[in-house]
């Protein structure tokens, strides 16, 4: 008995019909053995290959790994030009990075990134920020520069400030007339500077006591109090700035108060 | 019939290529019985296909070897559900060959199948519906018991068995008719 004939005859009791009165049935369908050829077919080279162990399994992985890999790698890759992209929009990178990518942007983008230079500006202009606001504070000379002239000249204010404050800087008021020569070489600080000249003018010995520590030069360290209150008002002074400013100083008024606080 | 083994299988979850050529070979031609007469267009192109999705997959095999038979008839019968819808889904566009045109030879599939006591087997089956037809085939060419046609289907087994049922009970009345007519 073949094998298929037998599983017909299987088939059959398993379906409660009488194999007897189903005996052409049984030889009909125990043909379809003819269509299992026993002489193995050679497979082709793929699956030779993998049979041969020369393809390792990772290479015949199912669509369904690869594609989920696929999409997990994309989806890292994403986030991460994304969160890339957002720190450097907000100029947060590294500065070597940063560089990069502005440049990359500058060159390929329709839009641009900021460099780190952009950051060091910000951070430049918070340090002077700074300086000046807990000077003027301090100092409480703030408040007088405002009702003295409020829209444009603030290194105009900056002498009245003074002028208004209490009468304990008297001294050093008085020797600053000459000074504004020395003032031009420092670009930024210039308010400061000529506060600094009239007190080296006037009394050296002071100033000298006072803010030895806080700036390198020796000469405008004794109004190192005193100088922020005139630079928080005139943020970006020039040199001729600095002149102006010296005019009040010249009137005597406003020179006379800004060394006071320091003290 | 059943040469395969559970040691076989094992050694052959296990790499080793001597277990997986004997898996191959005990297999490979049932499956292509199968395919042919399940009607596809490229039987031994579908065999490959089916061995190379399971073979990576034997590592994680379980139930030995007629866990194996189901897992390997199971890729089988998905193919060649595959290929019957994407061939019903438009026309199917081939190159006329004249050495394949049946009006002036036998076709290949009737030269394989043995000649026409096997293309008689093959309409008598066409006359059942698919899933009738599915049991039966698998049951003889798969030589697969009730219970792995069931897991190959997906099906519970006393389905399967209604399904064998009325499939047999369908071929006996269809042959008592050829007999009337004949």
């Amino acid at each position: 008995m073949r094998e298929s004939e037998a599983r017909v005859r299987e088939m059959l009791a398993e379906s409660d019909i009488d194999a007897r009165e189903a005996e052409p049935l049984v030889e009909r369908l125990s043909e379809l053995d003819r269509l299992v050829d026993e002489t193995v077919r050679e497979p082709g080279p793929e699956l030779a290959a993998l049979i041969a162990g020369l393809v390792t399994s990772a290479a015949v992985t199912p669509f369904r790994r690869r594609h989920a890999r696929v999409l997990v790698a994309a989806a890292v890759a994403f986030g991460t030009v994304g969160v890339g992209g957002i720190a450097a929009a907000a100029n947060e990178l590294p500065p070597g990075a940063q560089r990069v990518v502005a440049d990359f942007s500058l060159r390929y983008l329709p839009f641009t990134i900021p460099g780190p230079e952009a950051r060091e500006d910000e951070v430049d202009l918070d340090a002077t920020d700074p300086t000046p606001s807990p000077a003027v504070s301090e100092e409480g000379q703030a408040r007088p520069v405002e009702p003295a002239e409020t829209p444009e000249a603030s290194p105009m204010q900056r002498p009245q400030a003074p002028a208004q404050t209490p009468g304990t800087v008297p001294e050093k008021a008085p020797s600053p007339p000459p000074a504004p020569a020395p003032v031009e070489p420092q670009p930024a600080p210039t308010p400061t500077a000529p506060t600094d000249e009239a007190t080296e003018g006037g009394a050296p010995v002071e100033g000298s006591d006072t803010s030895a520590g806080e700036e390198p030069e020796p000469t405008t360290s004794p109004d190192a109090e005193a100088a922020p209150t005139p630079s928080e008002p005139s943020s970006s002074p020039s040199p001729g700035d600095s002149e102006v400013n010296t005019r009040p100083w010249d009137g005597g008024e406003s020179g006379v108060p800004s060394p006071s606080p320091s003290p | 019939m059943a040469g395969l083994e559970d040691a076989v299988v094992a050694a052959a979850g296990r790499g080793d290529q001597v277990a997986v050529e004997e898996l191959y070979r005990d297999l490979a031609p049932r499956v292509l019985g199968y395919l042919r007469a399940r009607g596809v267009e490229d039987p031994e192109g579908l065999t490959d296909e089916v061995f190379m999705t399971v073979i990576p997959r034997l590592a994680e095999l379980r139930g030995g070897a007629a866990g194996c038979r189901t897992l390997v008839f199971s890729v089988a019968h998905a193919r060649a559900v595959d290929d019957l819808r994407r061939r019903t889904r438009g026309p199917h566009l081939s190159v006329y060959e004249q050495e394949l045109d049946p009006r002036l030879v036998d076709s290949a599939e009737t030269v394989v199948m043995g000649g026409v006591a096997t293309e008689r087997v093959g309409q008598l089956l066409d006359e059942l519906g698919e899933e009738q037809r599915a049991v039966i085939m698998l049951r003889i060419l798969g030589d697969l018991s009730l219970e792995q046609t069931a897991g190959v289907l997906g099906r519970s087994v006393g389905s399967v068995k209604q399904l064998q049922r009325r499939g047999l009970l369908r071929l006996r009345a269809l042959m008592d008719d050829e007999g009337r007519i004949s």
